[in-house]
This record gives structure tokens, sequence and C-alpha cells, in this order.
């Protein structure tokens, strides 16, 4: 009994899991073998879906905007959710201010993607800022031009995301120890030197854990992209994620759908096993 | 004792939640599943009028979002427990693959009836016609045209334009008052193939017919031509065309845009919004460019019975109704909208009036379907794509034809 017993206590979320989660995996992974439009009989067709797929200039495109989404989720809220905790760290007043960049995060992802895409219009509020400082001219309706409108939208997405990144490496400096920081104060070390040399450093496995948290959301992401463009214009801006959804819930074409996810499951569950192996190397150091 | 109460309230929340879905058997109101919030009441009181004839009423519940109405509509026809009494769809190639997967009533019947009696003209069940029969009943019967601010073209001397060539001159007029001479919205994507469609029926409406049906490809030179026009609408399209499409018409009533291309299902809307549709709010046909461009487009919105509803025969009693005379014109008074039943019925509004001085109720129109139906869908929606693209970037015109030709091909 004390054998089973732990199998036992695993079970109800193994089975919710199971349900919920390796369940409809595999039913898509199946559903991508198939030709299928939601109401008729399925029929199997072999690897035309993934052929049609990698054929498709859609694909492609989405496939670089996806591209794009994780240089650009590294790029932005990662190192401005670094810098935000390096300076705020013992800052008078360090409480207030990152409950204030962390707000953002307690916003439902749909909207700040309706208030940003209202901000970003021709009429908008940054063209209304940046007409004070910018040729008239020069002002457009920023989701309407292409790769901007994609740009327009990781900037939304890094004023969604930098607060919880902010979070983690506040996290991860509260375990620096104080002893090599005073060290190399005593050896005359400047502030950036010691940030470079000692600080940054010793924030590898936290930064590796964010890194990795980051390609993955990014890899995920939909719901800014379908409020603020849908994708569009002329699906400049779909992402694989976004990409699946045409194909299944406009085409009705299940089978490409389900192909499309099975391509961007593969490419999120490649980053996450990197994730877990981070996680557990950091553990062991710690160990 | 509390874990058997809690375990009972469980099964009953979710053994009754496929129930609540949509009206069962023996509930008193159908249920009628649309994806048109704004006509919300206009449904309810079409529903209560009924029920006052026949003792059958209805009630409305709509979907905002297309995609979302779309995709579960679909889902829910597959059972008994989940499909709606009756639903609004729309015809052709959209409705097809619901018709070839059986999951419709057959309606040929109370056809049958409408056009004996000689309410309808036969020619309006084209739509939903598969095989000699007809599986879904008009709901919104639009006529498709330029509904424009008239306060705008009285400001600006603009008299309604007889041919292409005044069209231009009133869009330059307009454009120079710094206003958008013509609405038009990329959100939503489908708006990009209105003008699209409407240019080329007007060129040549077997071209239209022949590029439909794949007898013409996109990139044959007679269509390339006539596209040359459409591409140079693009410079009287508003400079953001991001804004939602509900969004959109507003700012048609409130005159900084002075046109848009729509069905005339969009008066009730700009009632709605405060627009008299007398002397506000005005309507003229696109004016022909040659004069084999002689369609004009026609939108039938149906709905239909599932195969599957619960309330068949009860619903079916509904849609005779519904398709009388007297129905006909309630709907016209309750929707403000047209029908072609009994020779052309228009509400008694200026704007409806210009429909039927245009002679457009007549057996000699040449009626097109809406690009959106008259086509398989993938290609629909892969055409939206490719004209939004073309009208950001006309250098594009050749190759986004070449593109579309290249896609039909491959289309199975």
């Amino acid at each position: 009994m004390d054998k089973v017993k732990p199998y036992l206590f695993l079970l109800p979320a193994l089975l919710f899991v199971g349900f919920f989660l390796v369940y409809p995996a595999f039913m898509t992974f199946s559903v991508s073998f198939t030709e299928w439009n939601g109401i008729n009989v399925s029929k199997m067709v072999g690897f035309d879906n993934f052929r049609f797929l990698f054929s498709d200039p859609a694909f492609w495109k989405s496939f670089y905007n996806t591209i794009f989404w994780v240089v650009g989720s590294l790029v932005f809220p990662v190192t401005l959710g670094l810098f935000a905790a390096l300076m705020l760290y013992s800052l008078p007043g360090e409480r207030l201010f990152k409950v204030i960049i962390f707000m953002p995060y307690a916003l439902s992802g749909v909207v700040i993607a309706i208030v940003w895409s209202y901000m970003y219009k021709f009429e908008g509020a940054i063209n209304t800022i940046l007409a004070g400082f910018i040729d008239k001219r020069h002002l457009q309706p920023w989701l309407q031009i292409v790769p901007i409108n994609t740009l327009a939208m990781i900037i939304t997405y890094g004023w969604r995301m930098t607060g919880t990144n902010m979070v983690l490496f506040s996290v991860g400096m509260l375990a620096i120890p104080d002893e090599p920081i005073e060290a190399a104060r005593i050896e005359g070390a400047s502030y950036f030197q010691i940030l470079r040399k000692v600080i940054i450093p010793m924030l590898a496995s936290t930064t590796a854990v964010v890194v990795v948290m980051a390609i993955i959301n990014s890899l995920n992401i939909f719901d800014i992209i379908w409020i603020m463009t849908q994708g569009g214009p002329y699906r400049s801006s779909a992402t694989l994620g976004v990409n699946m959804y045409f194909e299944s819930f406009l085409n009705f074409n299940f089978g490409h759908g389900a192909a499309n996810a099975t391509v961007l499951s593969v490419i999120v569950m490649a980053a996450s096993v990197f994730y877990i192996r981070v996680i557990f190397k950091k553990r062991e150091i710690g160990s | 004792m509390r874990r058997v109460l809690f375990l009972a309230l469980v099964v009953l929340i979710v053994g009754g939640a496929p129930s609540v879905l949509f009206a069962q058997a023996g509930s008193e109101d159908l249920v009628f599943i649309n994806d048109n919030p704004p006509f919300e009441a206009a449904n309810a009181s079409m529903g209560a009028w009924i029920k006052d004839r026949i003792g059958i009423g209805f009630v409305p519940e709509s979907y905002p979002d297309l995609s979302t109405y779309q995709t579960t509509l679909r889902q829910s026809l597959l059972s008994s427990n989940t499909a709606p009494d009756f639903f609004k769809w729309w015809s052709n190639f959209r409705i097809k693959p619901l018709v070839d997967e059986g999951l419709l009533e057959d309606v040929s019947d109370i056809w049958a009836e409408g056009v004996k009696s000689g309410v309808w003209p036969k020619t309006v069940s084209g739509e939903v016609t598969f095989k000699g029969k007809q599986y879904a009943i008009p709901y919104h019967y639009s006529h498709w045209g330029v509904i424009y601010n008239k306060k705008v073209f009285q400001e600006l001397g603009i008299t309604i334009p007889k041919t292409w060539d005044q069209f231009i001159a009133a869009c330059e007029k307009i454009k120079a008052s710094d206003r958008a001479p013509i609405c038009m919205t990329l959100e939503g994507r489908w708006q990009s193939t209105l003008w699209w469609s409407e240019v080329i029926m007007k060129t040549d409406a077997d071209l239209y017919l022949g590029l439909v049906s794949g007898k013409i490809k996109f990139s044959d030179p007679a269509a390339l031509k006539a596209m040359e026009k459409w591409v140079a609408l693009s410079k009287y399209y508003p400079k953001d065309m991001t804004l939602p499409w509900m969004e959109t018409y507003p700012n048609v009533v409130s005159g900084k845009y002075a046109m848009t291309l729509l069905g005339d299902w969009l008066f009730t809307s700009m009632a709605a919004i405060g627009a008299d549709l007398d002397t506000d709010i005005g309507w003229f046909p696109v004016p022909s460019i040659t004069p084999k461009g002689n369609g004009f487009v026609l939108e039938i919105s149906p709905i239909a019975i599932p195969k599957n509803s619960p309330n068949k025969e009860r619903t079916k009693k509904l849609f005779r109704e519904w398709m009388t005379l007297d129905g006909q014109k309630q709907w016209v008074k309750t929707f403000s909208e047209s029908s072609p039943a009994g020779g052309g019925l228009v509400p008694d509004k200026a704007v409806y009036q210009s429909i039927k001085n245009a002679g457009l109720f007549g057996t000699k129109v040449r009626y097109m379907p809406r690009w959106y139906e008259a086509v398989p869908v993938p290609l629909c929606e892969y055409t939206m794509d490719k004209f939004a693209e073309v009208m950001l970037d006309s250098s594009k015109l050749k190759q986004v034809m070449k593109d579309i030709d290249d896609y039909r091909a491959k289309m199975k």
C-alpha cells in the first residue's frame, strides 16, 4: 500500500493532464494527417497537410514572424526587466516602482491589446505625441505598416511582460550573497564593474530561466496579435499560432491547422525541454 | 451527506448545461442563433409578432464575433442536444458544406408555396438551391450600392453620379475638401473584396462570373485591365484602414467619410445612431464603367433549420409565416430593410425608394452573387488578404493575381 500511495496522490493530476493536455495533443497530431472540415467524416491524407504547409508562403511568413517575436521578446521585455531590477535594487521607493512596473501584467491581454491598438491608430495617442516632435507627413497608422505593425505589437507585449521579468530578476538578485559584492567594492571596483563581473554572472541561472520562459511565451503568442491586427494586413503579422487559427477556424481546414499546431508544438517542446534542463541544472548547482 | 449533495449539484449543472444552450422540445419560444447583435431588438420584435399570429415565437441569441459564431454553430449542428431551432448563415458556397453533410432541413415545400402564391419570385431561391432543393429561406435580402452622406454632397454641390467618370470626379471633389471620399477598413478582411468585385462587374458582368467560376484567370489581361480602375480607387480610401468596421459607418453618418459600399442592411444600423434615412443618408448604384457592366450585387443572407433541430415542425410553421406577404411586410417594417416579396417591398424612406427607383426589383436585373459566398471558402479567405495587399501596394497587382491563380490551381 505504501508503494501505491504516491501514485494514488499523483492520479488526479495525471488524469487532469492526460484529459486536457495529452489527449487533445494526440488528437491534434492524428487530425494533422487527415482532411477534415469539422463536420464531415475525416479522410486520411498522409503527409499532404505537411507538404502543403511547407510549400505555403503564409506558413513561412508566420514562421519568420514568430522568430521576430522571439527575438523581440528577448531584446525588449527581458533586457528592460533586468534593467529595472538592477536600477530599482535598494532604491528608495523600490516597492512602489516595482508595483507600478508590474501592474500591466495584472491586466488581461485582450484589454491591453484593445487599448494599445487605439493608441497606434492614425489619430491615436502615439501620433498625437509624435506630432510634437516629427513632421506630420511621417505619421502613419502603425498597425497597417508592414513590418512596423509587428514591432508595435512586440512593444505592447513588452510593456506587459517587463514587470514579470523584473520580479524574476529581483528574486534572483536577492539570492546573491553580499560578500562577493563587498569584496569587489573593497578592491575598488566601480558600480559598472561590479555589475558586469559579479552581479550579472551570478544571475546567470535566473537569466536562463527568464530567457527560456520568454521564448516559450513568445512562441505561443496569439491574443495580442488577434485583437490588434488579426494577423493582417494580408497576414503580414501572423505568427504560427495565428496561422493555425486561420486554417482551422476561418478556412475550416482542421487538417492544415493541426499540421501547423504540430509544427508549433514541436518547437515549443524543444524550448520547454531546454527550460526544464536549465531548471534541474540550477537545482543541482543549488544542492 | 454533504459530499452526496455536492456531487448531485455537479451532475445537475453538467448534465443540464447542454439543454440550456439552445431551446429544447417543449420550450415555448424557439431560439434563433445569429451573429447580428445590432438586430437583436428587431429580431425580438419579429419573434413576438409571429407569436401573436400563429402562437409560435422566437427569441434571438446573438454572437458578436464572426469566427466564434461560425465555428460554434457548425459544431452545434451535429447533435440534437446542441443544435439550435434555426440560425442565420450565408448562402452559396458558405452554406454548401452544411448541405453536403446533410445537416440542413429541406424547405423546398415552403419555397414552393411561396412561389405558387405569387409572393416570391423563383429566381430569389438560387443561392440556397442545391440539386434542385432549397435548404434555407431569405433573412436579409440586400442590394449593394453606394450609401452616401447627403449633407456632404449638398455642401460640395455634387449630384448623384450616373457614370464612372462622374463618380471619380465626385471622389476628387470630396478628397479636395479634406475628407475620405470612400469609407474603407481592412480590419475584418472581407471589406477588401467589395470594391474589387463591384468594379469588375461594372466593367463586365460576364468577366466577374468568369472569375467566380474559374473559367477566367485573375491574371487574364482583360481582368488585369479592369482591376486597374479598382487599384486607382485606393487614393480615395482613408489613410487609416485599421478601424473595426462597425466604427467606420458612423464616420459616414458624421460626414468624416462621404460614401461607403455596403448592403442596404446598413440603414438600420445607421438609423440606430441617429441618421435620418430621408434627409441624411442617400443611396445610388455604382455606375457602370462599360455597357457590359450591368451586374448588381444581391446579398441573400438566409436562415435555416438544422436537421437535428429539436423543434423542427414548429420551426417550419414559423418559416411558412415568415415567407407570407404579411410576414415580409412585417419584416420590412421591423428591420427597415427591403424584400423581393410581393413585387418588391421597401420601407417608406427616401433612401429605400432610391433602390426601387433604380429598377433593382425587376426580373431583368443581372444579379451577381457576392464574392464572399460565390467562391469556395479557402479561395475567398485567400483573396481577401491578397486584395488587401494590392490595396496597400498597387505595384503588386500582377504578382498577386498570379499568386491567386496558383492558389486556385492547387485547391482540390
